[in-house]
């Protein structure tokens, strides 16, 4: 493989998403373990790769996302806004503390002055003790907006679920799942007897015509029978698919059962 | 004796570990180590069995060295290839019961993705810098390209923007990730 056809093949990038066939793949793993300048490229493009779909998948690259802001810049915003309030702080308690007190003549003068009535004088202690405790009322700068932040991380990645059954005849809709805008992914399910002697399930999905889309291994069934593998939304797009469960044991596979599943995005 | 100073070359190296020249040895690792973990990255998509795979790799490599069954040492890359891919192969098929690597799906269950095998801190921090440098249409497309994996033609349509201009975007995007992870990555 030259770097020419590496180049005019795209033979890198399209080795870091496995768009390569078999032959390819390996030819140009050959190639990199001879060459130290593709070697370096594929693996800036395969970190490259990986934190675009991180950030994908976090929202950061959505139609109405926030413009990023280069990781650097965050740190000058809290650390201004500690500083300045910490300045502030620090400058009201020390006037607080180090203010010249009157005399008692200058005090008795000012309240001949103003003729005040005994209740409302307050006690400089009391000024103090005011000045350096909080308001209660009043929440951290940025507790709330961080809080809601963790929220709607948290509801991205919440992946829409759906119990697949067996289909009963032809009348029946099959399964049907709703796979909203922001999912990375959903989880598919099935119930089993509970006690299957299955060590690992495979579920092995296929498009409308019977090609396959992609295969996610899962683990032992839940104590109550319950078969669960996460599928990345990138694989479900709009449409019928087939769905085989095969359940694997001692280097054997048996079908278990087959599930037409319909997949939605609003 | 060769000190790690030294660059020998694969011809060198080869007649070296068939003496028994331990540091002849550990200059073989040191050469290719970096390129079979990538490659055990890149089919298993764990970092653990990646460290597995090349532990392993390295220990039949070194065996086969010393036995003399590589004929020619302009074949050693290859040689090491070979090996690298079907120790994976083999530990692929003990974990997780499938026969081929073509039929190994990575994403188990949301376990060992390419993400979580990539991805370290300044991979993710060069990201958004280099994205700073984007405008809102381009961050887009790097989505729908290599997210969503949605083809250029939708792309472009969706977005407005020619195609050629796409393949500008995405490698001065590129460019620019390279470069900062550089910087942040210098030692």
């Amino acid at each position: 493989m030259t770097h020419q056809e590496i180049k005019d093949g795209e033979i890198i990038e399209r080795y870091v998403r496995r768009q390569l066939a078999p032959d390819e793949r390996r030819a140009f793993q050959e190639h990199y373990f001879a060459c130290d300048e593709c070697f370096e490229q594929a693996q800036t493009m395969a970190r490259f790769v990986a934190a675009v779909r991180q950030a994908s998948r976090k929202g950061s690259f959505a139609e109405n996302a926030a413009e990023p802001v280069a990781w650097w810049k965050n740190l000058f915003t809290p650390a201004i806004g500690f500083a300045a309030a910490a300045l502030i702080l620090a400058a009201t308690l020390g006037w607080l503390v180090f203010r010249q007190p009157s005399t008692p003549r200058e005090d008795f003068a000012s309240q001949q002055q103003q003729s005040p009535s005994p209740n409302q004088t307050i006690a400089p202690d009391q000024n103090i003790a005011q000045a350096a405790s909080p308001s209660p009322e009043k929440p951290e700068k940025n507790e709330r907006p961080k809080l809601q932040d963790q929220r709607d991380l948290l509801a991205q990645n919440r992946a829409p679920v759906v119990l697949l059954e067996s289909s009963r005849g032809a009348g029946d809709s099959g399964n049907q799942l709703t796979l909203p805008a922001n999912a990375s992914s959903a989880i598919l399910r099935i119930e089993i007897e509970p006690g299957s002697p299955f060590t690992s399930f495979q579920f092995q999905l296929f498009d409308s015509a019977r090609r396959p889309v992609t295969t996610v291994t899962s683990g032992k069934a839940s104590s109550r029978g319950v078969v669960s593998a996460n599928v990345p939304a990138r694989h479900l797009q709009n449409g019928k698919y087939l769905v085989k469960c095969l359940g694997l044991k001692d280097g054997q596979r048996v079908l278990i059962g087959e599930y037409d599943l319909i997949v939605r995005q609003p | 004796m060769p000190t790690s100073l030294e660059i020998l070359s694969n011809q060198e190296l080869v007649t070296r570990i068939r003496q028994g020249d331990a540091e002849a040895e550990a200059m073989l690792y040191e050469k290719f180590s970096a390129r079979v973990y990538f490659t055990a990255l890149s089919e298993i998509h764990s970092k653990e069995d990646a460290e597995d795979a090349r532990a392993e790799t390295f220990l039949r490599v070194i065996q086969a060295l010393r036995q003399d069954k590589l004929r020619s040492a302009d074949s050693l890359p290859a040689f090491i290839v070979g090996i690298t891919l079907n120790v994976i192969r083999e530990l692929v098929r003990q974990k997780y019961r499938v026969d081929s690597l073509e039929d190994y799906e990575y994403d188990i269950a949301g376990d060992g993705s390419l993400e979580q095998a990539m991805l370290d801190a300044e991979t993710g921090r060069a990201l958004e810098e280099a994205a700073s440098q984007l405008k809102p249409r381009e961050r887009q497309f790097l989505r729908m390209y290599f997210y969503e994996e949605l083809p250029k033609e939708e792309i472009a349509r969706k977005l407005g923007i020619k195609e050629e201009r796409l393949r500008l975007i995405k490698s001065r995007a590129l460019q620019s990730f390279r470069e900062i992870y550089k910087k942040m990555t210098k030692p």
